[in-house]
């Protein structure tokens, strides 16, 4: 009894350091004497901003927290820039419009300039053309003597009707192609000004495109992304295979130091009985305790199968020391043990006749 | 068939045998012996071992011994029971037994 009990007491120890080795986590006993290392393990943790807890504390570093300011600053200072730069773009794209505005507005005045010159035209050629009926019912009226000076007169007005229509239509078309050029050299403008609208969108879309891929902040916000796609995978492989096998593997090797521990017991409890039952007499003769006898464990010879064997025969006035059971066949045991044995002798030949 | 008519045979199955399984290098670790009486008339003497753990249990039940102890017996049969633990049969009287030829 007081050996079983020592031996659950060592088995209950033995789990518990097994148990204690798979949850206490082991520390270095020789801690880094290095001055640079010394700092960060005796000094009290500073509660990180999320982006730093997100990237895990190997960015918690002076020199990594002044280029990540310097770096706030300068994307700071491009992002002005680049506003500023807008601004100015947008002016000068506002002042070539108002400019293209300036210039259609000319266009119009002169246009109706133009306008107002023709009229004035057709008002001379109307009151032209009222001079001359006034002068062919003058001339009608007039003596046929004067005939031939008036039809002279009659033709040279003509003629100065004639080149005055025609000068004065030459000017206005003048005036028209002067003004279909100025309005195609408009249109032409207009158009390289939405040349310089789409140039700039273009421009304005590249910057911006560029800022998000590859500016410094990008650069660092595609590593936190990364850094948090990666926590979370790990989380995951954690959380659901590596925790669970872990627990899984630590069971089941402490089931199988528990069941080495009970096999080792059945297997080498019987020795260590056998043994504490065996002693040496006096005369070096070592004998065993067995069931409450003394039994000599002295070598044997040979087997002596291959011998032909002695027929013993009754030894009369022999007193026997073994005591003999009689028990009725009725008893479980006992008819177990005769059934087996007749089963047995029938099996080596031997029958009722 | 009284029981006590066989008693004299079994104590002395009971006084040689020990003998016998020594001669063959056999430790006779022998617990108890039982002499009983079927209703056929068949009288067994059981002979109970407790064998050494570390000896081979195959040397108590192998032919060449139960051959060599029927022998020495003058002829009784003696099979091997080795359920629930290991012991020697021997049938001390049967009337009308007869051992078939081996094939």
């Amino acid at each position: 009894m007081k050996k079983m009990i020592v031996g659950i007491l060592l088995g209950m120890t033995m789990l518990f350091l097994a148990l204690m080795s798979c949850v206490v986590p082991v520390y270095p006993t020789n801690l880094p004497t290095s001055p640079a290392l010394a700092p960060v393990l005796v000094t009290t943790p500073v509660p990180l901003p999320d982006y730093y807890l997100v990237l895990g504390q190997d960015l918690v570093d002076p020199a990594v927290q002044s280029a990540q300011a310097t770096l706030d600053a300068g994307q700071q200072i491009i992002n002005e820039i680049s506003y500023q730069a807008t601004l100015v773009s947008l002016n000068i794209n506002l002042a070539a419009r108002a400019a293209a505005q300036a210039t259609l507005d000319y266009n119009q005045a002169q246009l109706m300039g133009l306008a107002i010159r023709g009229t004035e035209v057709a008002q001379n050629m109307a009151w032209a053309a009222a001079t001359q009926e006034y002068i062919v019912d003058q001339t009608e009226q007039a003596s046929a003597v004067t005939a031939t000076a008036h039809q002279a007169q009659i033709e040279q007005t003509q003629m100065i009707w004639n080149a005055t229509s025609t000068a004065q239509s030459h000017a206005v078309t003048a005036t028209y192609a002067a003004y279909i050029l100025n309005v195609t050299q408009t249109a032409q403008g207009q158009m390289q000004l939405d040349a310089q609208d789409v140039r700039y969108a273009q421009a304005n879309a590249t910057q911006q495109a560029y800022s998000l891929t590859a500016t410094p902040m990008a650069i660092l916000q595609s590593e936190r992304i990364q850094a948090q796609a990666e926590t979370k995978r790990k989380s995951v492989w954690m959380d659901f295979v590596v925790n669970p096998l872990t627990v899984f593997l630590m069971t089941l090797i402490i089931l199988v130091i528990i069941l080495g521990w009970v096999l080792a017991y059945k297997r080498f409890m019987p020795v260590f009985e056998l043994g504490l039952r065996k002693f040496v007499q006096e005369d070096n003769r070592p004998v065993v305790l067995l069931e409450g006898r003394i039994i000599e464990t002295i070598p044997v010879p040979a087997p002596l199968i291959s011998a032909q064997p002695e027929i013993y025969t009754p030894k009369l006035a022999s007193v026997s020391l073994a005591q003999i059971e009689i028990l009725g066949p009725d008893e479980p045991s006992i008819t177990n043990w005769i059934t087996e044995a007749e089963q047995k002798l029938r099996f080596d030949g031997w029958v009722q006749s | 068939m009284n029981i006590q008519h066989y008693l004299p045979a079994a104590r002395l199955v009971a006084d040689v045998l020990p003998d016998i399984l020594a001669k063959i290098g056999l430790k006779p670790f022998i617990s108890r012996y039982v002499l009983t009486e079927t209703q056929q008339g068949n009288a067994w003497l059981f002979i109970v071992l407790e064998v050494d753990p570390l000896s081979h249990l195959e040397d108590y039940g192998s032919a060449e011994v139960l051959k060599y102890l029927s022998t020495s017996l003058n002829g009784m049969p003696v099979v091997i029971s080795n359920s629930y633990g290991m012991r020697y049969a021997v049938l001390l009287s049967s009337p009308h037994l007869v051992k078939m030829a081996q094939a």
